[in-house]
């Protein structure tokens, strides 16, 4: 259970922010909010890719960024300046990156609501997630076509 | 011709940092690059090195015990330390000042912000 502290709505509204301004920062992307679940209603074709950071804090336990494979390798090539390595694994490690440092700045930006923390190496995946008990969503449009997903697990 | 060793498990963080050295002022420096923590190490024993930028978290040998390891080298204490973060507790923070870091950055950084922090280090660096 949360505290009062940390109120679900406070937490969805500041993972929006953490990941805007991510994205903003490192691939100069624009990020809107979405009401519309526009992630489950995209083509079933799309092929959709996640990384996960387990969080090791009193109240959180992970933070998750679902996104389309097509979107990852936009922002690869933007921040590689067009010049990204062709290896299989340059897509993973930019989502992986970039959920790391969301998932930082987010934690910093509840102060000290959330305790103390540190964040393990993330993991990366294929496929849409399920969504576990209990965890707050955030949804978001970027660069105005690809809907992405961000999933704080609680404890 | 400046030596920086930048350690992170991520390629392109690495990247991004390498960037944001070369347009703060390390544009003709030569860059290293180490995975983690031990990579880094074996690339700091090789060729002295003028600067080291490290992650925290990384596999094997992560940031702080890199900088424990460097903290207890004669060879390699005093060696300017920036340590480029998303995580960086208050504990870790306290340590990591403890063990002589120059600056402790989160990510995302920027160049501003990396040039700032560079100009306590090599105060001859020009944008």
């Amino acid at each position: 259970m949360m505290s009062e502290t940390l109120n679900k709505d406070e937490l969805k509204e500041e993972l929006f922010e953490s990941l805007r301004d991510t994205l903003e920062t490192m691939a100069f992307a624009e990020v809107l909010p979405d009401n519309n679940d526009s992630l489950f209603q995209i083509s079933q074709d799309t092929e959709i890719i996640w990384s996960r950071v387990a969080i090791h804090s009193e109240k959180l336990k992970s933070a998750e960024l679902v996104l389309p494979l097509e979107l990852a390798q936009d922002l690869a090539d933007t921040m590689y300046a067009g010049m990204a390595p062709e290896e299989a694994g340059t897509v993973f490690d930019t989502v992986a990156e970039l959920t790391n440092t969301l998932a930082g700045k987010f934690m910093l930006s509840l102060g000290g609501k959330a305790g103390d923390f540190f964040l393990d190496v993330p993991e990366s995946g294929e496929g849409v997630p399920a969504l576990g008990e209990g965890a707050v969503v955030s949804q978001c449009v970027v660069d105005e076509i690809h809907p992405v997903r961000i999933t704080l697990g609680v404890s | 011709m400046r030596r920086v060793v930048i350690a992170d498990d991520s390629a392109l963080a690495r990247m991004f940092l390498r960037r944001c050295l070369e347009i703060t002022g390390l544009s003709d420096a030569e860059f290293v690059e180490a995975s983690n923590g031990e990579e880094a190490l074996e690339r700091l024993k090789e060729l002295p090195a003028d600067l080291l930028v490290t992650d925290l978290t990384m596999p094997g040998v992560n940031g702080i015990e890199l900088m424990r390891r460097i903290a207890a080298s004669p060879r390699l204490n005093g060696l300017p330390v920036l340590v480029v973060t998303s995580a960086g507790n208050e504990q870790q923070r306290a340590e990591l000042t403890s063990l002589g870091v120059a600056g402790i950055l989160s990510k995302p950084i920027s160049p501003p912000v990396v040039a700032d922090a560079l100009s306590g280090i090599f105060p001859d660096c020009e944008v």
